[in-house]
């Protein structure tokens, strides 16, 4: 096939794709207001979606809880849970995490290009919740002028406000890594300089002081937004790359694989969730509906939603190429993570999927954050899906 | 009077010694590297072993294991 490329990853030798950080132009919720082109303007996003309501903790964890609203960075960890946890705690900031550490995914990038005024609605929320007066955008320095954007985005917000009700906004830029978007790492670049993970205390604190930090994803908070004005938030906002045109789309959960991905044959083989997600056959996939219920029930993994086709004739140089990357992106500071990929890697590009499950098991879920353990279950399931045969071989044995 | 814990590693500062593997064994063992197997959760550790454990993570050279004592 033509043209294939893996979205920041360099396959093969050849050159790294484009990552998908453009939208297609079909809104299902988030982006239903939303022209191409353009972020929607404060006025027209208060005409179409109303005030925003004044609610306290409890009455936006209800809100939360009635639509079973999930973080959708990755670890779909309850919001409800979240809010509740800073009940009676003093805040000291509210970060919002635009850091799309992922170069599979795109959709915090279009979330804050197209709708910005929608994710500031749901970080203000939590702002007037909390009692918490400093909120951070935290974006990493990838493609495009998002910063530049969210800038005027803020100061057409803020013209609308009397002096009193500004809301406080600064933005910070982390380094361009794959672990530098992940929820602790953030926390650390912001307030040490240093955007490595080291785990967060739960609820976590700022570094040194008492105040607690609430930080979520960018997308996450957009549909809490929603969701505090009595709509149902659910839609499927999906980043396609690999072997098809790479772009962001939200579209009906009741919506198939299909549909998304026209040209696929049930042979090529679809990442579902990412890097660190599963690989399944698209057969198995394609007539999956897009919810991470019905894509877990086929083995797979929702995770940000990012979803990259491999053709099959390209399955095994992806799967070097995944595999490589995500050892090269370790931080390197915990030991089984910065000597257990590499080798992990290296069994990976010799095909060896019982090696690669003792390795796994030995790297364990050890290190302060979850890449290690991310990673080895992602290389395992890659093999799994590559070298079907091998599998059936060792569940005979 | 002891109700045990937990003990946890700290990865940034680990350098896979296996001091703490030679100190406590049947409780902490070390991988090929030499790093204990102790997840991110830690391990659990019974109240006879408390008194081990606390002096392993006296001794770590590098200060890398802690010994959390469970609510009293």
């Amino acid at each position: 096939m033509n043209n294939w490329s893996l979205p920041g990853l360099e396959v093969g030798g050849a050159a790294a794709g484009p990552r998908p950080v453009a939208w297609d132009g079909h809104g299902h919720r988030l982006l239903s207001g939303a022209r191409l082109g353009g972020a929607v303007p404060p006025q027209a996003h208060l005409t179409q979606w109303g005030p925003l309501p004044g609610y306290s903790l409890e009455q936006l964890a209800l809100r939360a809880q009635h639509y079973a609203l999930l973080g959708a960075g990755g670890a779909a960890f309850p919001v409800h849970r979240k809010l509740r946890a800073m009940m009676n705690r003093r805040v000291g900031t509210v970060v919002i995490n635009g850091a799309e550490g992922e170069t599979c995914s795109g959709k915090d990038q279009v979330l804050l290009r197209h709708v910005p005024q929608l994710v500031l609605d749901g970080a203000e929320l939590v702002v007037r919740a909390t009692g918490c007066r400093r909120i951070v955008l935290r974006l990493s320095p990838g493609p495009g002028d998002t910063g530049r954007q969210m800038e005027h985005a803020i100061a057409a917000r803020n013209a609308t406000r009397s002096r009193g009700e500004r809301l406080n906004i600064s933005l910070s830029v982390g380094p361009d890594s794959f672990v530098a978007g992940e929820a602790s790492a953030v926390v650390n670049g912001l307030f040490t300089g240093n955007a490595v993970p080291t785990g967060l205390g739960v609820p976590p604190r700022q570094p040194r002081r008492r105040a607690y930090v609430y930080l979520s994803n960018v997308e996450t908070y957009a549909r809490l937004a929603v969701a505090a004005r009595g709509i149902d938030p659910g839609s499927a906002l999906i980043s396609l790359s690999g072997a098809t045109q790479p772009r962001v789309t939200e579209r009906a959960p009741t919506l198939r694989f299909a549909e998304l991905l026209p040209f696929a044959q049930p042979h090529d083989i679809v990442i579902t969730g990412g890097w660190h997600g599963a690989w399944l056959r698209a057969a198995r996939l394609l007539d999956t509906q897009l919810t991470p219920a019905a894509v877990a029930a086929h083995g797979g993994r929702w995770g940000a939603g990012a979803f990259v086709l491999v053709p099959s004739e390209q399955a095994v140089a992806a799967l070097i190429a995944v595999s490589q990357f995500l050892a090269q992106e370790s931080a390197g500071r915990c030991g089984p993570c910065r000597l257990g990929l590499p080798q992990l890697a290296g069994l990976a590009a010799r095909g060896d999927l019982e090696g690669a499950r003792a390795l796994a098991a030995e790297i364990g879920d050890r290190g302060a954050c979850g890449h290690p353990s991310a990673t080895s279950s992602a290389v395992v399931s890659a093999l799994e899906c590559v070298y079907p045969q091998r599998l059936q071989r060792s569940v005979a044995a | 009077m002891s109700a045990g814990g937990m003990l946890e590693v700290d990865w940034h500062r680990c350098q896979g010694l296996a001091m703490c593997a030679a100190a406590l064994p049947g409780l902490v063992d070390a991988d090929r590297w030499g790093y204990p197997r102790i997840s991110r959760r830690g391990t659990a550790v019974s109240p006879e072993r408390t008194a081990d454990a606390r002096w392993a993570a006296r001794s770590c050279p590098l200060a890398a294991l802690r010994f959390v004592p469970a609510d009293q």
